[in-house]
C-alpha cells in the first residue's frame, strides 16, 4: 500500500474517502501532505493527545464539525478521557458560544462510541444551555462532575469575567492548555490581533515559545499557512 | 508562500518557522512547490485562484502576495481585475472593497518592475452588453446553463423577480469569457467555496466549472490550491464533488 494511504489506515483505521481521492488525483501531493502532517502531528512541546484534542476544540469553536470529529478519533487514540475532552469544549464555548457546546456533544457521544459506550444522540433535541449541560453530565457518568456543573453555576450569573477564570482555571486539563487552545481559536480565524492578549495570558500560565509555535503549526493543518502568519508574528 | 523579503532575506515567518521546527518548515515548501507547479491548472491560474479566495474572505496579507506572484508569472492589470470582480458574486461588494487593494499593489508592482501592462479603461467592456430585459431570459440563461431553473434562482423568482433579473445581469456579465476565460473565473469561485468551507458554492460552481468545459483534474487542482491558503478542510469540502475520470 502506497505510505499516504497507509499513514492514514493507521490514524483512522480505514482509508477515509477524502484520503482515497488525493491520492487518485495527485499520490504525489497526498505524500507530501502525509509529510508535513505526521512532522506536525508528531509528540512535541505539545503531545499528540494534545495536539488533536486542540485541533477537535478549535473547530468545534469555529462550527466546523468534520475536522472536529477527525481529531476527536486522534485524541481518544491517544488517550483523552471524556472529563478532558469536556474541559476542551467548554473553551470552545467561551470562544463561540452555545452553538459551538451544542456542535461539541455530537463529538462526546462519538467519544464515547468509540470507547465503546453508546448513549442515544439527542442533539436534535438540545436547545438550551441547561439542555446542553445536562447531556454532558449525563456522558460524563460516573466521573467527577464537579468541575462541570461549577462552570454551569458560573453561567447562570451571567458574569462574564467570572464564567472566563472558571472555564479557564486548572481542572482536568491546565490552566495552561486551555490558553493554549483560546490562541488557536483565533488564530484558526486568522485573527492574529484577537490572539495576542491570549498569547500573553498563555505565557503567564506556562506556555513557552515552542508550545505557541506547535498552536500554529497545527493551525496549518487546519486553516492553511495564513494561521503561521497569524501567529509567527507574537512568536 | 511569502518567501523571501525585499531584503533578499528570508520572511520573518519562514526564518521563525525554521527556528521551530525545520523539518515542517521544509515540508511545507515542497508541498506548496507541488501543488502550485504547472499542471492541469497553470501557475498563473493557480496564483489568480489564490488572489480571489483571499479577496473573498478579506485576508489581505495573502491577497497581495498572491497578486505579486500571479503578476512575476504574467498576469496582467485586466487579468486581476476580472478575477476580483469575480468575487463580488460569492461575497458581495466587500470582497470588491478589498479587491481594491489588491489592483492598486498590482498597478504599483507593474510599474516598479516594469512587468507586461495591458490596462485598458473598461476593461474593453461596453456597459449593457450583456444585459437581459426579462425573467424568461434570464430562466432561459439557467436553463442553458444548470439544464433546469436551480431552486435558489425559483426562490428569488417568486419572492423578489426583480432582484432575480438584476442578478442574473450582473451572474452574467460577471461571468462571461473575457480576459479570464469563464473556466477559470468558476474555478476561482469554487476556491472560494472550498476555502470557506461552504458545501452548496463549491457544488453550484463545479457544476458551472464542468459546464465550460473544466476537467476533473483542474476542479481538483483548484481545491489542492485552496488547502494551501485554508488547511485541509478545503480539500474534505471540494473533494465530495469530484468524479473519478
Amino acid at each position: 500500500m502506497d505510505t499516504g494511504l497507509a499513514y492514514f489506515k493507521k490514524v483512522y483505521d480505514e482509508v477515509p474517502g477524502w484520503v482515497q481521492k488525493m491520492h487518485d488525483f495527485s499520490p504525489e501531493v497526498l505524500s507530501h501532505y502525509t509529510r508535513i502532517r505526521s512532522e506536525i502531528m508528531k509528540d512535541g512541546a505539545l503531545t499528540r493527545k494534545e495536539k488533536d484534542v486542540l485541533i477537535a476544540s478549535m473547530n468545534a469553536a469555529r462550527l466546523y464539525p468534520r475536522s472536529m470529529l477527525y481529531h476527536t478519533k486522534g485524541a481518544v487514540d491517544n488517550g483523552i478521557t471524556i472529563p478532558e475532552l469536556v474541559e476542551y469544549f467548554l473553551v470552545a464555548y467561551l470562544y463561540k458560544g452555545i452553538e459551538s457546546l451544542k456542535l461539541s456533544i455530537k463529538a462526546l457521544a462519538y467519544a464515547l462510541e468509540l470507547k465503546g459506550k453508546c448513549y442515544e444522540s439527542k442533539t436534535t433535541e438540545v436547545v438550551t444551555l441547561d439542555d446542553i449541560f445536562h447531556i454532558i453530565i449525563q456522558y460524563m457518568d460516573n466521573e467527577d462532575t464537579s468541575f462541570v456543573r461549577e462552570v454551569f453555576q458560573n453561567i447562570q450569573t451571567g458574569d462574564r469575567e467570572r464564567i472566563e477564570r472558571k472555564i479557564l482555571e486548572d481542572g482536568n486539563v491546565s490552566s495552561r492548555l486551555k490558553y493554549l487552545n483560546m490562541v488557536g481559536n483565533f488564530i484558526t480565524e486568522l485573527n492574529g490581533k484577537g490572539a495576542s492578549s491570549w498569547i500573553k495570558k498563555a505565557r503567564n500560565f506556562g506556555a513557552s515559545e515552542a508550545d505557541l509555535a506547535d498552536v500554529g503549526y497545527i493551525c496549518i493543518l487546519t486553516a492553511g499557512i495564513p494561521a503561521w502568519f497569524e501567529i509567527s508574528d507574537s512568536l | 508562500m511569502t518567501g523571501i523579503n525585499n531584503e533578499g532575506h528570508l520572511a520573518e515567518w519562514m526564518d521563525k518557522m525554521d527556528h521551530y521546527a525545520p523539518e515542517v518548515l521544509e515540508a511545507y515548501k515542497r508541498l506548496n512547490e507541488l501543488v502550485l507547479r504547472n499542471g492541469a491548472l497553470s501557475r498563473k491560474e493557480k496564483e489568480c485562484i489564490l488572489v480571489g479566495i483571499n479577496a473573498a474572505r478579506r485576508y489581505e496579507k495573502s491577497m497581495l502576495y498572491h497578486t505579486k506572484c500571479a503578476i512575476d508569472v504574467g498576469a496582467s492589470l485586466d487579468e486581476l481585475a476580472e478575477i476580483l470582480s469575480v468575487c463580488i458574486l460569492s461575497r458581495g461588494l466587500p470582497a470588491w472593497l478589498e479587491g481594491m487593494k489588491a489592483l492598486a499593489y498590482a498597478a504599483k508592482y507593474i510599474d516598479e518592475t516594469r512587468a507586461p501592462k495591458v490596462l485598458s479603461k473598461h476593461n474593453g467592456q461596453k456597459p449593457n452588453r450583456y444585459s437581459f430585459e426579462s425573467l424568461d431570459d434570464c430562466i432561459h440563461y439557467y436553463d442553458n446553463m444548470f439544464g433546469t431553473l436551480p431552486q435558489w434562482a425559483k426562490v428569488l423568482l417568486d419572492y423578489s423577480p426583480d432582484t432575480l433579473l438584476h442578478y442574473t445581469n450582473l451572474r452574467n456579465a460577471n461571468l462571461s469569457d473575457g480576459r479570464v476565460s469563464r473556466k477559470l473565473k468558476e474555478l476561482v469561485l469554487v476556491g472560494i467555496n472550498t476555502a470557506e468551507r461552504y458545501p452548496e458554492g463549491v457544488r453550484i460552481h463545479t457544476e458551472g466549472a464542468r459546464s465550460c468545459g473544466a476537467t476533473e483534474m483542474e476542479i481538483a487542482e483548484c481545491h489542492l490550491t485552496a488547502v494551501l491558503t485554508a488547511g485541509i478542510p478545503a480539500w474534505f469540502e471540494g473533494a465530495q464533488f469530484l468524479r473519478n475520470e
